[in-house]
């Protein structure tokens, strides 16, 4: 059952393209591996993916120990942009860079709306 | 509270989180995810922030440990770790010698940011295919046995064998405290 | 098992002196006949009237039958092919032997460090498939290792990479000031790696920070990723009471 990584990178490339004001995005592997990455020239797929499931399974183990329960998302706000960390299922994270001009609100429903897309090729 | 950090480093599947896992008296905060790349083939699970355990000695006092993912995409925890640490072990399988020029890799990575004590802690020394600790360390560059780290065996399944790399660790750091 | 090959150098106290792919001792005699200065059979011939503890390559010198470029030349292309071989193998087993005997007949007389023969092999390589692998990474810098590469005589170009130890410059960067791919840098830093001239350090990719504007606390605590070995920690030191006590706790696990 091979994923069809096509897919998810055109997936990923769509939704770059098409909302306002991401920058880029990344689909990896709990264990830090890119599945498919749009992301800005500057970046490295590779470690990009890493700090993803780094930050997501620090954030996991935060919400366990400080009983917050499972996490949904996690965020970070700089003062240039957001990055945003979606579980994505079992086997995926999604991750989201934007610019700090980006509508939260919008932002967030066109995530959602990306992970259900991707979750389907996944499964 | 007077606490001691120590980072314990080294190749995939050297024995890290075990290591952690088996002499710390709380329950380990782990990060393992499930290896999708040639982990796999060593093992199911890999850590990719930290392992963190703690040993509480004394009411003011404790240490800490900490356990670096060991695949190299994960530099920037090896960075964020090592900036905090007081002393260092590098864990080594002794009988994955293709391991052992990246195992040095790691603890060059180490010493270039940090000038701090580190031993060399060697796992896996049953294995038939266990190399001599002497050729280990001769094969991670350490030449001279004047100037080379101090080596120990390792089970890292067992908490007195544990104890006594930290031991050999922190006896290390005490020849290298200034006084 | 398919395609095994067994290849073997011998050592006198640290120095290679021979190399054959077989042991039947006819190894040096086969290429002074390739090049057809001596048949094996008159070879072998002058060879036994040797002294048993000499070095077939001396007593043909002392025969007058080949002169020392001569033997400089098969010393040279016997070390030079087998070590070279051993860099294309893609698995392999060594086996030490301690007291093997000297092979006197695949013997020139002359001998070379190992850490001279492995750098002469390595530059004579031309398939690096095999090594690409343990090449160092073009993103990582190189810091040496001692305190002048006076020891061993560089190639140029390996002179010119030895200029860049100091850790602070990438191995792309090097091959873009020097003009040269960066395949070939990552060989000649493999080369002055291997033996122990200098060593590989991973420079961290530094986040781009320009336009942060950062408190002076956080500037300090921001890594220096240039400076060389031996850094001077600012670091809060535990006491030694400290460490005192928690060898006595840890004695009681141990």
């Amino acid at each position: 059952m091979a994923i069809n990584t096509a897919k998810l990178s055109s997936i990923l490339q769509g939704f770059v393209s098409a909302t306002n004001d991401v920058q880029g995005a990344a689909l990896v592997t709990p264990d830090g591996l890119p599945l498919a990455a749009t992301l800005p020239g500057s970046m490295d797929d590779e470690r990009v993916s890493a700090m993803s499931a780094a930050m997501l399974s620090l954030g996991e183990r935060i919400g366990q120990e400080l009983s917050r329960g499972g996490i949904d998302r996690i965020y970070v706000e700089g003062n240039q942009g957001y990055g945003i960390l979606t579980s994505c299922g079992e086997d995926a994270v999604f991750l989201v860079l934007a610019s700090e001009a980006a509508k939260q609100g919008i932002l967030m429903l066109e995530i959602k709306r990306a992970v259900n897309e991707l979750k389907t090729v996944l499964v | 509270m007077e606490i001691m950090r120590l980072v314990v480093t080294g190749p995939v599947g050297a024995g890290k989180s075990t290591f952690i896992r088996t002499v710390s008296e709380i329950e380990v905060v782990d990060t393992d995810r499930s290896a999708t790349d040639e982990t796999a083939e060593l093992k199911k699970k890999t850590t990719v922030a930290f392992d963190f355990g703690r040993l509480q000695f004394g009411p003011e006092t404790a240490l800490h440990l900490y356990g670096t993912p060991g695949q190299s995409r994960f530099d920037f925890m090896w960075d964020i770790l090592i900036r905090q640490a007081h002393a260092y072990v590098l864990l080594v399988a002794a009988h994955r010698p293709h391991e052992f020029r990246y195992a040095r890799r790691i603890a060059s990575f180490m010493n270039q940011r940090r000038n701090i004590p580190m031993i060399m802690g060697v796992t896996h020394v049953d294995s038939p295919e266990a190399w001599d600790p002497e050729n280990i360390a001769i094969a991670l560059g350490y030449l001279d046995p004047q100037t080379r780290p101090p080596i120990i065996n390792v089970n890292a399944n067992e908490e007195a064998s544990v104890a006594q790399a930290i031991i050999a660790l922190v006896q290390h750091s005490m020849q290298s405290c200034p006084t | 098992m398919n395609g095994e090959r067994n290849f073997y150098i011998w050592f006198r106290q640290g120095q290679l002196v021979a190399a054959a792919d077989r042991l039947d001792g006819q190894g040096l005699l086969a290429m002074i006949h390739r090049r057809g200065w001596l048949s094996t059979r008159a070879a072998t011939r002058i060879t036994e009237v040797c002294a048993v503890d000499q070095p077939a390559g001396l007593c043909l010198k002392s025969q007058g039958i080949l002169d020392a470029e001569q033997l400089k030349l098969l010393f040279r292309s016997q070390v030079l092919q087998q070590i070279c071989n051993l860099f294309t193998i893609q698995e392999g087993q060594f086996q030490f032997n301690s007291k093997a005997e000297l092979p006197n007949s695949e013997m020139t007389g002359l001998s070379a460090p190992a850490k001279e023969v492995t750098l002469a092999g390595l530059r004579a390589l031309q398939d690096w498939s095999i090594l690409r692998s343990k090449l160092p990474e073009p993103t990582s810098g190189l810091v040496s290792t001692v305190n002048h590469g006076g020891q061993l005589r560089l190639s140029q170009l390996e002179a010119q990479v030895w200029e860049f130890t100091k850790g602070t410059v990438s191995l792309e960067a090097i091959a873009q000031q020097l003009q040269i791919s960066t395949e070939k840098i990552q060989q000649v830093a493999f080369r002055l790696i291997v033996v122990g001239l200098a060593e590989e350090v991973p420079l961290i990719v530094e986040p781009p920070m320009s336009s942060f504007d950062m408190e002076p606390e956080f500037l300090l605590d921001q890594p220096v990723y240039v400076n060389a070995i031996g850094q001077s920690d600012n670091q809060d030191q535990v006491s030694q009471s400290f460490l005192q006590n928690l060898v006595s706790f840890l004695k009681g696990k141990a």
